[in-house]
C-alpha cells in the first residue's frame, strides 16, 4: 500500500455558540491506528464526521496524499471510509446483497469469491442471505464492518466499532483491526475501552472540550495515562 | 457510472418488490380515488370525455405525491444516503436513479389505475400513442420534479404536507397539458393541438431533467 498522509491543520467546528472542535491538528500516516479518546461530548464524533467529510470544519483543513499525490473529491471518498453508529447499511438487503452493492459503488464488478471470503471473514458465511433487518445488533455491525472490507479504502474512520459485538466478536475486530493496520491502513477508532485501545492503537488523542489534549504513543501506559486524565476531569 | 447508476436503481427496485411499501400504497390509493371519482360523476355517462381526462391526471397526480414521499425514507434509515454520498458516487448518479425508480413505481401504479378510468367512464382511446407519450413525458416530469423535492425535505417535518405544497404549483403546467393531449386522446370536443402540448411537456421534461439534476448536486450535500 502507498504511502499515505492524513494532514488536519486547525479544524474547528462550531454549532450555535458552542465550539465543539477547537483547533485540531495532527499528522498521520499508514500503518497507524489512532485511538480517539475523550468524554461524552469531548468531539470525537464530531471530529471523526469532519475527517470523513461527513461534516465540513467551519475553520481548518483536512487533506490526504497518497504516493505523494493530493486527493479530492471522488478520490478522496474512496480513499476513506467511515462506520459511523448509524451503520449505513440497507436493513432491508441480505448480507450478501449489502456487500455486492457497496462493491459495486466503488465502480468495480461484485467478485463473488471476494464477496463470499468477506462474509467468511465478518462470520456471517451461513447467513449471507438472510435479511438485516433479521439481525441482532451485533451481527448487524459485522455487516458494516464487511462494508468496510469490500469498498477497500486507505483510511478507516471507526466510531466505537465494537458497539453491539460480543467478547468474542471483539477480539475478532480488534485482530482484524491489527492486521489492517500491518497491512499498510491507516486507522482512527473512538472507544470507551482502555483494554482495547491499550491492545490494538499505536497512538492515541485525547479530546478535552473540542481541544486536543493529549497526542501521544498508546501501549499499555499511554492508555493508562490517557484514561487517567479522563477520570481526572470527570472527578 | 452506468455500473453505480444500475446498483442503486437495482438496490431500489429489489428493496421495493421485497417490501411492496411504495407501489402498495400508491396503488392503493390510486384506487380509493378512481372510486370517489367514479361515485361523484358517474351519474352522467355522456360527460364522461370532459372530466375523464381531468380525473386521471389528478389520480396520476395525488398517487404519484404518495410515492415519492417515501423515496428517499430507506435511505434515512440506518443513515444510508451518506453511504451513498461518501462513496465515489457522484451526486448526479444518485438523483439519476432515484427519479428512474420513481418513474418506474409510478407507471407500474399507472397502469391498472388508468386501465380502471377507461373501463369506469368508458373512455375511448381514440388516438392512443397521443395518449401513452403524454403519459409518459408527464411521469418524466412528476419524478424529476418530485425526485428533487422529495431529498430537499427528506428531513423536514411536516414532509408529507410540505412536499405537495412545494411541487403542484411547479406541475401544474404538466398536469394541464396533459389533460389537453388526454382530451385530444379520448376524442372530447375540444379545439386543441396534441401536437403542441406534447412539445411542451418535451420542452419541460428537457429543462427540469438538467435544472433538477443540477439542484440535485448542489443541494444533497448541504
Amino acid at each position: 500500500m502507498a504511502d499515505l498522509a492524513l494532514k488536519v491543520d486547525g479544524i474547528a467546528k462550531i454549532a450555535g455558540r458552542r465550539h465543539i472542535l477547537r483547533d485540531v491538528s495532527f499528522i498521520a500516516g499508514s500503518g497507524e491506528l489512532i485511538a480517539v479518546l475523550g468524554r461524552n461530548g469531548a468531539g470525537k464524533t464530531t471530529l471523526l464526521s469532519v475527517l470523513a467529510g461527513r461534516l465540513n470544519p467551519d475553520r481548518g483543513l483536512v487533506s490526504l496524499e497518497i504516493g505523494g499525490r493530493p486527493l479530492k473529491g471522488a478520490d478522496f471518498r474512496r480513499a476513506v471510509a467511515i462506520l459511523p453508529h448509524d451503520l449505513l447499511i440497507y436493513p432491508d438487503l441480505t448480507a450478501r446483497e449489502n456487500l455486492e452493492f457497496f462493491m459495486t459503488l466503488t465502480g468495480k464488478k461484485p467478485d463473488a469469491d471476494f464477496i463470499f471470503a468477506t462474509l467468511d471473514t465478518i462470520g456471517l458465511a451461513k447467513d449471507a442471505n438472510r435479511v438485516v433487518r433479521l439481525f441482532s445488533r451485533g451481527m448487524q455491525q459485522r455487516v458494516a464492518i464487511g462494508r468496510l472490507l469490500v469498498l477497500q479504502s486507505n483510511v478507516w474512520i471507526l466510531d466505537e466499532p465494537t458497539t453491539g459485538l460480543d467478547e468474542a466478536g471483539r477480539r475478532w475486530l480488534l485482530d482484524l483491526l491489527k492486521a489492517q493496520t500491518a497491512a499498510g491502513k491507516l486507522i482512527l477508532m473512538s472507544s470507551h475501552h482502555q483494554g482495547e485501545v491499550s491492545a490494538v492503537a499505536s497512538r492515541i488523542l485525547l479530546l478535552d472540550s473540542g481541544r486536543v489534549r493529549l497526542d501521544g504513543p498508546a501501549g499499555p501506559q499511554g492508555a493508562t495515562a490517557a484514561f487517567a486524565i479522563m477520570d481526572e476531569g470527570a472527578a | 457510472m452506468g455500473r453505480q447508476y444500475l446498483a442503486i436503481l437495482g438496490k431500489d427496485l429489489l428493496v421495493e418488490f421485497r417490501t411492496r411499501e411504495i407501489l402498495l400504497t400508491m396503488a392503493l390509493f390510486s384506487m380509493l380515488l378512481v372510486i370517489i371519482f367514479a361515485f361523484a360523476f358517474l351519474s352522467d355517462p355522456t360527460k364522461a370525455k370532459d372530466y375523464g381526462p381531468g380525473i386521471i391526471w389528478v389520480t396520476v397526480l395525488f398517487s404519484a405525491t404518495i410515492g415519492q414521499n417515501r423515496l428517499f425514507d430507506r435511505e434515512r434509515e440506518n443513515g444510508c444516503l451518506w453511504g451513498l454520498l461518501l462513496s465515489s458516487v457522484d451526486a448526479g448518479t444518485i438523483f439519476l436513479a432515484k427519479a428512474t425508480a420513481q418513474f418506474i413505481f409510478t407507471l407500474l401504479m399507472e397502469l391498472p389505475t388508468i386501465l380502471l378510468i377507461i373501463l369506469f367512464f368508458d373512455l375511448p382511446l381514440v388516438q392512443p400513442m397521443e395518449f401513452i407519450a403524454s403519459l409518459l413525458l408527464g411521469t418524466v416530469a412528476l419524478s424529476l420534479v418530485g425526485t428533487l423535492f422529495s431529498a430537499m425535505l427528506m428531513n423536514a417535518r411536516m414532509k408529507e404536507v410540505l412536499l405537495p405544497l412545494v411541487t403542484y404549483p411547479l406541475l401544474v403546467p404538466v398536469v394541464i397539458a396533459g389533460v389537453k393531449v388526454t382530451s385530444v386522446a379520448v376524442g372530447a370536443p375540444v379545439n386543441e393541438d396534441a401536437w403542441m402540448w406534447l412539445k411542451f411537456l418535451l420542452g419541460f421534461d428537457m429543462i427540469f431533467a438538467v435544472a433538477t439534476w443540477f439542484l440535485f448536486g448542489r443541494m444533497i450535500r448541504a
